[in-house]
This record gives C-alpha cells, sequence and structure tokens, in this order.
C-alpha cells in the first residue's frame, strides 16, 4: 500500500473515531489522498456525482424508504398486525410469536430493519406492554431481533447497496432472501416457544367469530403489496427499481386514497423525512465509491485475496472465518460502513475462492442484520429505546438468546449454500464465482 | 426568524424534489408497462431529482448528528474532551473541502461543455449541486468552529 492510501485509512479511522460524520470522513479522507497523490481533486466530485447519477439500481433506495415510511404513517403496519394476530395469536406467548410473523409480512414490503422496528416494532411493543403482560427488556429485545429479517425477505436496501459494491444481479439477490429470512423467523419463534415454557407467557384470548371476517377484509389490500412487488420482479416483468416505485404508488393510493389516513401536510412531512434518510444514505453511497476507487487502484483487496488463496483454506473455512470477523466488526461498526467499505475489500478474495456472490451477499447481509442487535454497538436496540424508551441494559439482559438464534440460522446458510441459492436456481440462476 | 423561514423553505423544496422523483418514476412505470411506450425523458428527471435531493439535502435540512456517525468514543468522553474531538473534526472538514473546493469547480466549470442524453440540460448545471455542497460544508464548519469556541460551546455537542 502507498504512503497515501496508508495515511487516508488512518485519517479516516481516526475522523470517524472522534465522532465526524462517516460520509464527510470518507470525503475528506479521498481529498487528502488526491492532494498527497498530486492526482487531480476532481475526482471527488466526478466519481459521486457519476456514481449517483448513473446509477438506476441505486434510484430503488429512496422510493423503499418512502413506500415504508408511508406504509407506518398510514395505519397499513397496524392492519398487518390484527392478521398476524388471528394467524399466531392464540399460542402461548402469542404477542412475541405475532411480532416475528408480523415483521416477516412487512419484511416483504420494506427494505429496511429501521423500518421495521420503528413501524410494526412500535406498535407490537405497545402491544406486548399494555397491561404489564411482557416485562419490557423482552419486548424491545424480541422487536428488535425480528426486525433484522427486513432486509433478507425482499425487498431489500442493503441488497441493492450490495449489488452495486459486488457487481451482482439484485433479483436473484431477492430471490435468495426469501427461505433464509423464513428460516430466521422459524428460528426466533422456536426460542420463543422454548421461553415461552419456562417463563409462562401470556396467552391471547381467541377471536371472536364475528371479527374474523373484517380482520381479513381490512388486511387484504395491504397483503397484496407483498404479492404484486415480488410476483413483477420474479416473473421479470419489472425490475427492482420499479417494483420500488409501484410499492411507493400502492402505499401511497391506499394511505390517502383508500383509508384517507394521509392528507398533504403528512405527504409533505413524509417526502422531508424521505429526503433526509435518502441523503443521509446515499451521502455514505457517494464517499464509499472514491474509498473503493481508491481500494481499486491501490488493489489492496486483490494483494489479501493472494493472500488468503495462498494459506490454501476451503470455501467454508473462509466463509466462517469472515463471518466471525463481520460479527466482531458487527458490534461496533455501523451496518453501511461494513458493507460499502469492508465488503467491497473481501470481494476479490470471495473470488477467488469460487465462493458464489449471491451466497455470500444473502449470507453477510444476515451477519451485519445480526450486527445490528449486537452490543454495544446496536443501531436496533437504540432505535427501539428512541421510540419506546425502554432502557438499553434492560433489552441487554434479553437479546442474547435471538442472537444466538439468528447465529444458529446463519451456520446453517454457510454450511447449506442450498438455503441460499435453491430459489434463485429455480429461476434460472447459474452459481458461481 | 429568518432561519425557521428559511429552513421550512429548504424542506419544502427537498419533498418538491421527492415527489418530482417519485413522479416521473410513476409516469416511466405507466409509460412503459400500460401504454407499451416508455417515455424517454422520465429516468433522466428521477436521476437528477436524486443527485439534487443528496447534496441539497445534506446541505441544508440534514443536521450533523443525523448523519451516520460512529459516536461509541465520542459520547463515552467528558465534554471538555468532546469540544477538542469536534473542534479536530469540525476543523477537518474545513480544510480539506476547502482544499479539494478549486479541483470541484474546476470539474463542474469543465461539465459546461456536456449536455444531459435526454433533456440536452448542460451539465455543469446539473451538477452544480456538488459545489454547494462542498461551499456548504465548508460555511458551517467555520460557523460551528465559532459556535465551538463561544461561550454556549456546549450546547454544540
Amino acid at each position: 500500500m502507498s504512503l497515501p492510501a496508508l495515511a487516508m485509512l488512518v485519517c479516516f479511522f481516526a475522523w470517524c473515531a472522534i465522532g465526524m460524520p462517516i460520509g464527510f470522513a470518507m470525503l475528506a479522507s479521498a481529498f487528502l489522498y488526491l492532494l498527497l497523490n498530486g492526482q487531480d481533486m476532481g475526482l471527488v466530485a466526478a466519481q459521486s456525482l457519476n456514481g449517483l447519477f448513473k446509477s438506476f439500481v441505486l434510484l430503488a433506495v429512496p422510493l423503499f424508504i418512502v413506500a415504508a415510511d408511508i406504509m407506518n404513517a398510514g395505519t397499513i403496519s397496524e392492519r398487518l398486525l390484527k392478521f398476524a394476530s388471528l394467524c399466531v395469536g392464540r399460542v402461548r406467548g402469542g404477542l412475541a410469536h405475532v411480532t416475528v410473523v408480523a415483521s416477516m409480512i412487512f419484511s416483504g414490503m420494506s427494505g429496511s430493519a429501521i423500518a421495521d422496528a420503528a413501524g410494526p416494532g412500535k406498535l407490537m411493543i405497545e402491544m406486548m406492554l399494555k397491561d404489564g403482560r411482557y416485562r419490557p427488556g423482552f419486548a424491545g429485545a424480541i422487536t428488535a431481533a425480528a426486525s433484522t429479517i427486513g432486509p433478507i425477505i425482499p425487498p431489500s436496501i442493503p441488497m441493492v447497496l450490495y449489488a452495486m459494491v459486488a457487481n451482482t444481479s439484485v433479483g436473484y439477490l431477492f430471490l435468495g432472501g426469501v427461505l433464509p429470512g423464513i428460516l430466521m423467523g422459524v428460528s426466533l419463534m422456536a426460542t420463543i416457544a422454548a421461553v415461552a415454557r419456562r417463563d409462562d407467557l401470556p396467552v391471547e384470548p381467541p377471536p371472536k367469530r364475528a371479527e374474523i371476517v373484517p380482520i381479513l377484509k381490512a388486511s387484504l389490500p395491504p397483503l397484496l403489496l407483498p404479492v404484486i412487488l415480488l410476483g413483477g420482479i420474479y416473473s421479470g416483468a419489472v425490475t427492482p427499481t420499479e417494483a420500488a416505485a409501484v410499492a411507493a404508488a400502492y402505499a401511497l393510493l391506499l394511505a390517502c386514497g383508500l383509508y384517507r389516513t394521509v392528507g398533504l401536510r403528512e405527504l409533505t412531512q413524509i417526502f422531508v423525512g424521505a429526503s433526509r434518510s435518502t441523503a443521509v444514505v446515499a451521502l455514505v453511497v457517494a464517499g464509499a465509491l472514491l474509498f473503493n476507487y481508491v481500494v481499486a487502484s491501490e488493489q489492496i483487496g486483490d494483494k489479501i485475496g493472494a493472500w488468503i488463496a495462498s494459506l490454501q483454506v476451503s470455501r467454508l473455512e473462509f466463509l466462517l472465518i469472515i463471518n466471525l470477523l463481520f460479527l466482531v466488526l458487527g458490534c461496533f461498526l455501523d451496518t453501511l460502513l461494513m458493507l460499502l467499505v469492508i465488503v467491497p475489500i473481501a470481494m476479490p478474495t470471495v473470488r477467488a475462492l469460487g465462493i458464489d456472490s449471491v451466497h455470500f451477499g444473502v449470507t453477510t447481509i444476515v451477519n451485519l442484520m445480526i450486527g445490528m442487535i449486537t452490543p454495544p454497538y446496536s443501531e436496533l436496540l437504540f432505535v427501539v429505546t428512541g421510540i419506546t424508551g425502554i432502557p438499553l441494559t434492560a433489552m441487554y439482559r434479553h437479546i442474547w438468546i435471538f442472537i444466538a438464534a439468528l447465529v444458529g440460522a446463519l451456520l446453517l446458510m454457510l454450511a447449506l449454500p442450498e438455503i441460499v441459492l435453491w430459489l434463485p436456481m429455480q429461476f434460472g440462476y447459474q452459481p458461481g464465482g | 426568524m429568518l432561519k425557521a423561514y428559511l429552513r421550512r423553505a429548504a424542506e419544502l423544496i427537498a419533498a418538491l424534489l421527492f415527489a418530482a422523483m417519485l413522479g416521473a418514476f410513476l409516469i416511466q412505470v405507466f409509460t412503459r408497462y400500460v401504454l407499451n411506450d416508455p417515455a424517454s425523458w422520465t429516468l433522466e428527471v428521477c436521476s437528477i431529482a436524486y443527485v439534487w435531493i443528496v447534496f441539497f439535502a445534506s446541505a441544508t435540512i440534514v443536521h450533523p448528528r443525523q448523519h451516520i456517525t460512529f459516536d461509541m468514543l465520542y459520547k463515552s468522553v467528558n465534554p471538555r474532551r468532546r469540544r477538542i474531538f469536534a473542534v479536530v473534526g469540525t476543523a477537518s472538514i474545513l480544510v480539506m473541502f476547502a482544499v479539494g473546493l478549486p479541483g470541484t469547480l474546476d470539474y463542474i466549470g469543465f461539465m459546461s461543455k456536456k449536455y444531459s442524453l435526454m433533456l440536452h440540460i448542460r451539465m455543469d448545471l446539473l451538477y452544480s449541486c456538488f459545489g454547494l455542497f462542498v461551499i456548504g460544508a465548508i460555511v458551517a464548519s467555520a460557523l460551528r468552529l465559532r459556535r465551538l469556541f463561544g461561550r454556549d460551546w456546549q450546547k454544540e455537542l
């Protein structure tokens, strides 16, 4: 590695450590690299502008953000919860199971774990805490753990970003996430079932017969969304970006037209909020474009890849080691930073070892989502605390068992790539390096 | 008063840009799948609105603390040390972005000879949002430094 590249990396991590926003730290260290290298400083503008301007698939990110925001503002999440409650409410620990099922359904519409925790998650916690039936720490922990499924079951914002840095098809990644997402849900529900017996969690009263049909009717329009969305993408009729726009339009139609819960004033606020989230994500993407430009021109990833290949590790050994590394880093680093900076450095190695990029992508995103609930840097627990006031320490006590359940699911996916790849292969995907 | 007014205006512009992006995309989907005659200009409107949302919003309506930040260390130290962190970080942005500004403006100026494919808009106009963003970051950093050295520095942390 050249001296300017070393200076750039050192400054970048130092700036991040003292609390400079990650996107700014990336851009500032890119300016530093170009300055020390005597290169044209205009490259920063050129790379970030052209990268954002010409990436069709990146446009899906703001559209998925706004779709989830509209659904959360427009009572759509509430309707889904009632439906989920009808399905699994009557077993022991019913509401905890409902949280997982609702998260899985909502996952089929939103692409972000944060949106999951902030929308249906918030409502679920309120329901669990009513009359003090569930301990707050447990309610917060299961909600955060369930929302990790959000970006695994498609659509998925992290998958869009991974597709960009790894040059992989978003459609096949989306397909690859379906079974792993269901597996994560099942493993969380199995854990709840075990805990429910031990702690004697409450059972919900069975729904009255007269309520069933109205609940089904009310939840049908929102339930159609995952069908439209996934059907559109899988039949190859629309691209993921167009599907994102359709999702946003459908949510808008339900919230403003059918249910009339969102008016012009709320809509403006939603758009302002979505612009803000879009800018925050895209600024890190712009910084990462520069960063990856430097990493590529210094051939850092290729050198690491050649070194690891010389160690003669098997694919599974490599996957286990890198997943352990990601889990440890995930306790401290931001998901976007990992996805956009660390993952591209690992990509040449992944290719050199002949690991399939869809399998690697899906398992890595599952891993990074687990990182979002592992203390101390657990973004999802922060969100739950922020919206409900449940103390972090109360959730820390209960989150470990769910982390263990999700890590178990991850290990299964690593050992059996078919869990990820079977569905894409049914739609013509050819696994390879 | 003026500050709140400007902020509201910036929010409205961002919301309008977002609405334009979403609207153009829906027209794209509609003309392509319903009319079977895709409009050619819609994608470009989306891309333009997108880069403007990103750099305009970053420069105006996103508060420094709303950006994705690694703040474990920052939050664990006492206010006096935190102030040192903030001064070093803000000054670094100011210096590095100021160093990068001439090259950035040169690049944008260089793009004035190029036009966008569909709408034939001069590319320097489209890309000027990045210049605004860099200048905005420099000005915001300078103002923040002044506040960090002022009497109310604790409010800035």
